[in-house]
């Protein structure tokens, strides 16, 4: 409310065909940039396929756009944030890689994972490949721009290595150890390290310190980044339990491998105790004993004791507090295109195909 | 000097004995001044003495207390007779269509005098020149809006329990959307924002930040309709472009004070926070650029003043002042300032030793072992020139003792040659000398204080930049500007060249000679046989060549010296038409007689045409030591404190240390020599380093 | 430079000055008050307490959200900090997570140990090389000043312009159409008045034939000087030189005249 009225012309959150059009325009340059990366001089076989896999699987591209319009509105070129952009994509789908060994995935975007396919050793060394081969870019985008921008992008970059290592230890660590009590405060820490930070906090901060030359402060998009992620994940989680969870996921897959979502976290607390004891023991048991009677039943649990509704007013919450904090880290920014992007990434969360 | 001044107190009883040793003749750097042909001040360029200036008015109105109270008052005359107080300012802006428009400013009187000490539990802090900024905007608010009635201010919200209904009354005002009811939320924020007990949270602050967006457009509004109070609106702007960044960067809850936003540039923060274009263009913006050479490598195509300090040096300036906005001095700095500390720090017991070149500041061979810190083991001096007895460097002046322009080679060993060798001692390229002095730690010093430019340091402490990669990023990362500076003396007054008073110093006007100043009361300190009427200061940064000169380079500050001579010449008459008119002659050209010569003080002798320039002053500071500190974005973080221990017995003094202001000036040198002072023996406190702690 | 000299007897070879109770300065001031409580802990989205859709259970969440992230952003800057004062190592497995320590320092040595030491080679390579750029921003010089008179002096160059310079005028189009401004300024209004106030009549051609053009709104925008008009222009406008007279709202003098031109 207030920091958008400073503005003469107040920024307006984009609509979801003009979000589309945007991830779209800034997902064909990115893609362009990464495959002349990934592209080697010399072929290497048992390599380059599995490279060129993933990104050629599409995917949404939103975290190359969210780099690419934070660091237009910060008074960026496209063309440095092109690279940046393809780094932050190669990066995350070397990380795929890993994360769908790591989890056990089968699924990838609708067809078998890489590990599935080609099986752990090779998966695991392209994963590798694709997360040095991510440097390159963004060595050259940043190069122009000298060494204490370098330095900025070399500290938000280790600071989301290490965040996100941090959330897929903690994650894996609660699903091996079998942890149950579980807090929201837990799940958002995990939400937070997990997704938002090297999903939207990072592209964010590599946008703002390309784009200001090193003078903006990364830390200032930190919560903005940090709710949307969140409740881009809470969304997620919800839209696992759909009848059409989409990008070619298993319906229920979440429940099958007792991922600790705000719905669990809500139900555990919200039911009976012997409805706890039979929820303890599913949770208890290695991923391909649990039953698909217990899974529905979960399922309708978490229905009859609200805790779906409550997850699904937590992501508008969380999506409202996005936006308050927008406001606060974008407020100085004059109007433009990128920045209604930026605003419409809120709305977009629950509007996106 | 400060620094001195602190470890000579008669309340240390002598514990100090103390040395300075300088180059050359005289004291003060930057600020000497010397007496030339007819006892005339010749400068290094425009000193101003800000009205906030406190620690730097406290050390003289001290000095001058003292010498007093030794009965030599009549000597250097009172402190309120050497600062006299000036509260008119003119700035210039390039108009749209060529020419200039000028706006004079009259700063009221404030109450007391700069280096009074402050009232009772007076804090420095951003709040509360929030509240006078709110305050500020009330009052233009409530005068310019024409249906302003009934809105007496409301009884202010003192005690605790109002505070929160003040707080709940903002947010129902809520988007302010009357005039009424901005005027009103205005004085309700200001008493909040003012008031120690107020709950400064998020919710105070969105009150704030909405009026703020309300008061943009309100300003909007009239800057279209009100041409001629357009400078005034250019200043609310850049005003609540400040607010809006204070509260939106969370500025005000920073442990860190406004250096969290001193990696910016200052237009650059100012405009990312709602700044309008023709704002940041404004000669309030460009006027504080000049004054503070805010231009890199003196590239005046390339503003660079970082926004924490801009914010904070503009505050001090503008709510900070005491008696008046600005003091002038009624002499040369060094006549005023440096003469009179000379005078009372000798009689104290300071030995001070002229001629003395600083060349090497060395340390042990090898870096200390882990959990000992290194020290300064010798220091080497160039001695320039030996003395016969010791050099009395003052000289009379209209009755009163001042530095003379040259050095008094009379009392030098074999002075005639050096002065028909024409040596120069202050010329960082002319290193000719008649021997050498090395000082040996524990034999000679105990301790060290480094207080020479920063622009020498890489000349002179090469072991310590070989060893200390923060010296190194110190050295290379805050940066200096040469800067050039001329006087005229003319025999008609402005008023008579068509200028209109009653503005003495002026800003922001043509390039390069951008800021200017009307002296004429310090021409009846000077000794001529026909006084002249009126005497104008010039100055401005000097733009570096691409490539530094060599060391050996002897004839390069001549060649400088020259370059300002032609293009002194050439503004006189350019630009200085716009503002003195009756300067020129029918036939077009600068009246060049209007010129005071001093040496046909009886006219006939004097040469006429543009050659009568040449009797004038002029001078390009290039000496490293001459070259002025400027507050870059993010250097701030380079600037090392007199208060760092990295070294056991070396502190550094000057205003390009960390001094807690950073900015080149007297203040930012004064607090500089405080902290060393303290640094060496804990005496000043750091609380009564006035605004040391400012946020 | 002053060498104060001591008066003891030495010890060792030099003396060292005392320790001082602090090396900079406390700019806190009021920010660390007691009172002032920290912007994290009460920067809540505006009416999530109060408003009555939305639940205690998920306010609660929300608060619980603020408090996660403002965790998180301290013990980065302790992270930070102790970075920065080099005690701090980029490969420290954090104590707050024994649970799983020995997956993260798998996880962690995968990111991080061959990534962290090229980032850090190539990073070297980049600050050694190349300076920055110079400041690339958007905002514009100060005004240079334009050769004013190089001539003789004809008369006094006092600058005092009786009448207001114009207000300068930026317009800006909607629609599919090709179209250009004539008018570069209009009059200022005499009182204050908001951009929204000042108004065009109908733009009309002056043959006949043609729909008059009525979607002409004013704004001002501040990264131009002056105001901003926005001419709307439906699809099939007729082409032709188009205008309509603008007017300041409470003032009968017109402000002057708006003119375009759509192409054909």
């Amino acid at each position: 409310m207030t920091a958008a009225a400073a503005l003469a012309r107040p920024t307006a959150a984009a609509p979801p065909d003009a979000m589309a059009a945007t991830m779209a325009t800034y997902g064909r340059a990115t893609r362009l940039e990464l495959e002349r990366y990934l592209g080697s001089q010399t072929p290497a076989p048992y390599l380059d396929e599995l490279l060129a896999d993933y990104p050629s699987r599409g995917g949404k591209m939103l975290r190359p756009a969210i780099c690419i319009a934070n660091a237009r509105a910060f008074g960026g070129s496209l063309e440095a944030a092109v690279r940046c952009a393809a780094a932050i994509e190669i990066l995350h789908n070397g990380l795929l890689i890993h994360d769908d060994i790591q989890d056990g995935s089968e699924l990838r975007r609708g067809r078998p994972t890489l590990h599935a396919l080609h099986g752990t050793p090779l998966a695991i060394n392209a994963g590798d490949a694709m997360m040095f081969t991510a440097l390159r870019p963004l060595i050259d985008a940043l190069r122009p721009l000298g060494g204490e921008v370098a330095a900025q992008v070399l500290d938000v970059s280790l600071t989301m290595a290490r965040e996100t290592a941090e959330g897929q230890a903690l994650e894996l660590g609660w699903r091996d150890s079998n942890v149950t009590a579980l807090n929201e405060a837990d799940y958002l820490r995990m939400a937070l390290k997990k997704t938002a930070w090297m999903g939207m906090i990072w592209p964010a901060q590599l946008g703002l310190v390309l784009g200001s030359g090193g003078r903006g402060d990364p830390e200032s998009v930190v919560r903005f980044g940090y709710f949307l992620g969140v409740a881009f994940q809470i969304e997620d989680d919800l839209r696992n339990l759909s009848v059409d969870p989409g990008y070619g996921k298993e319906m229920n897959g979440d429940l099958y491998e007792a991922k600790r979502t705000l719905m669990l976290i809500h139900v555990r607390q919200a039911c009976a105790d012997e409805e706890r004891v039979r929820l303890d023991a599913f949770l208890g048991q290695p991923r391909e004993e649990r039953s698909a009677d217990d899974v529905l039943w979960l399922a309708e649990l978490m229905t009859r004791l609200g805790s779906i509704d409550h997850a699904r007013a937590v992501a508008a919450a969380m999506a409202g507090a996005a936006s308050h904090e927008f406001s606060l880290a974008y407020g100085g920014l004059a109007a433009s295109e990128d920045l209604d992007f930026i605003a419409g990434l809120v709305p977009w969360i629950f509007a996106r195909p | 000097m400060a620094a001195v001044w602190e470890l000579s107190r008669p309340e240390h009883a002598g514990r100090y004995a103390i040395t300075v040793y300088q180059e050359g003749w005289r004291l003060g750097g930057k600020g000497a001044s010397g007496r030339g042909a007819a006892g005339r001040i010749e400068e290094h360029g425009l000193h101003v003495w800000l009205g906030f200036y406190d620690n730097a008015f406290r050390m003289m109105r001290e000095c001058h207390a003292e010498l007093e109270a030794q009965g030599d008052g009549a000597l250097f005359g009172d402190w309120r007779d050497a600062w006299t107080p000036e509260n008119d300012v003119a700035l210039f802006s390039v108009a749209e269509h060529g020419g200039f428009q000028r706006w004079d400013a009259h700063m009221p009187p404030r109450p007391g005098l700069p280096g009074d000490p402050l009232p009772e539990g007076a804090v420095f802090s951003l709040p509360y020149y929030m509240a006078k900024a709110f305050d500020l905007f009330r009052a233009l608010l409530l005068d310019t809006t024409v249906d302003g009635r009934g809105l007496g201010p409301r009884s202010a919200a003192d005690g605790a329990s109002e505070l929160a209904d003040a707080v709940a009354y903002l947010a129902r005002l809520g988007t302010f959307a009357s005039i009424a009811a901005l005027a009103e939320g205005l004085g309700v924020l200001a008493t909040l924002l003012g008031s120690a007990a107020a709950p400064l949270n998020s919710s105070l602050l969105a009150s704030a930040e909405a009026a703020c967006a309300r008061l943009r457009l309100w300003l909007e509004d009239r800057w279209l309709a009100d041409d001629d109070h357009r400078f005034m609106w250019e200043v609310a702007d850049l005003t609540l472009a400040s607010m809006v960044g204070l509260i939106r960067g969370g500025v005000m809850f920073d442990p860190r004070g406004l250096d969290a936003i001193d990696d910016y540039e200052c237009r650059e923060w100012l405009s990312a926070n709602g700044a309008s274009v023709r704002a940041l263009q404004s000669p309030f913006l460009r006027g504080l650029y000049d004054l503070s050479m805010g231009y890199e490598e003196g590239d005046e195509n390339r503003p660079a003043l970082s926004a924490g300090q801009g914010l904070r040096g503009t505050l001090r300036t503008f709510f900070g002042y005491r008696g008046a906005f600005m003091w002038r001095m009624r002499a040369g700095m060094g006549d005023v300032v440096f003469a009179p500390l000379y005078e009372a720090m000798r009689r104290r017991g300071v030995r001070f030793e002229f001629f003395h070149r600083l060349t090497n500041v060395g340390l042990p061979p090898e870096p200390p072992p882990d959990g000992e810190r290194d020290y300064v083991r010798t220091l080497t001096f160039d001695v320039q020139a030996r003395t016969r007895g010791s050099y009395a460097p003052l000289v009379p002046v209209a009755g009163r003792p001042c530095w003379p322009s040259r050095p008094d080679f009379s009392q030098l060993k074999g002075g005639a040659r050096l002065a028909a060798e024409g040596w120069n001692f202050e010329s960082h390229w002319d290193r000719r000398r008649a021997g050498e002095l090395i000082l040996a730690v524990g034999r000679d010093f105990d301790f060290a204080l480094l207080g020479v430019g920063v622009g020498v340091v890489p000349h002179i402490c090469g072991e310590i930049l070989a060893r200390d990669a923060r010296w190194r990023s110190m050295t290379e990362k805050v940066k200096t500007v040469a800067s050039q500076a001329f006087q005229v003396w003319l025999n008609e007054d402005l008023t008579s060249l068509g200028w209109e008073g009653p503005a003495y110093i002026t800003g922001a006007f043509a390039k390069p000679f951008d800021t200017w100043c009307d002296m004429p009361h310090v021409v009846p300190e000077e000794a001529w046989s026909k006084r002249p009427k009126t005497s104008v200061y010039f100055c401005a940064v000097l733009p570096d060549p691409p490539q530094p000169p060599a060391d050996a380079d002897i004839g390069y500050p001549a060649r400088r010296t020259a370059e300002v001579r032609d293009r002194a010449q050439d503004f006189l008459r350019g630009p200085i038409r716009e503002v003195w008119p009756e300067a020129f002659g029918a036939d077009g050209d600068f009246r060049w007689e209007i010129l005071a010569d001093p040496a046909g003080d009886e006219s006939s002798s004097s040469v006429d045409g543009p050659d009568r320039f040449l009797s004038q002053y002029w001078r390009a500071n290039v000496n490293p030591s001459d070259r002025y500190v400027i507050h870059a974005p993010g250097s701030f973080r380079h600037r090392i404190s007199p208060l760092d221990m990295t070294y056991d017995n070396l502190t550094i003094a000057g205003d390009w240390t960390d001094s807690g202001f950073h900015s080149g000036c007297v203040e930012g040198a004064v607090m500089s020599g405080l902290l060393a002072a303290h640094a060496l023996c804990g005496s000043p406190k750091l609380e009564d380093i006035i605004a040391y702690d400012h946020p | 430079m002053t060498i104060p000299k001591g008066k003891a007897g030495k010890a060792k070879v030099h003396r060292s000055r005392p320790e001082p109770e602090r090396v900079g300065p406390d700019r806190a001031s009021r920010a660390a008050a007691p009172g002032a409580a920290p912007i994290a802990a009460t920067g809540y989205p505006a009416g999530a307490g109060e408003d009555p859709s939305v639940s205690e259970s998920v306010a609660h969440v929300v608060k619980v959200g603020y408090d996660v992230i403002a965790e998180n952003i301290r013990q980065g800057r302790e992270a930070a900090q102790r970075f920065r004062q080099g005690q701090y190592r980029v490969r420290e497995v954090p104590g707050d997570l024994e649970v799983a320590a020995v997956r993260l320092l798998q996880l962690a040595r995968e990111l991080s140990t061959t990534t962290f030491d090229i980032c850090e080679r190539l990073l070297r390579d980049v600050g050694a090389k190349v300076p920055p750029e110079d400041r690339a921003s958007g905002v514009p010089h100060f005004r240079a000043a334009k050769a004013a008179g190089g001539g003789p002096a004809k008369a006094a160059a006092s600058p005092a312009p009786a009448e207001h310079p114009p207000m300068k005028v930026t317009v800006r189009f909607r629609g599919a159409a090709r179209a250009r401004a004539y008018n570069s300024g209009l009059a200022r209004p005499k009182n204050p008045t908001a951009a929204a106030d000042i108004s065009a009549q109908p733009l009309a051609r002056r043959t006949a034939g043609a729909k008059p053009i009525t979607g002409v709104v004013f704004e001002t925008d501040v990264s131009v000087e002056g105001i901003v008009a926005v001419v709307t222009v439906p699809d099939g406008q007729e082409p032709g030189v188009y205008s309509g007279l603008v007017h300041a709202k409470r003032e009968d003098v017109p402000l002057g005249v708006l003119t375009i031109e759509i192409a054909k």
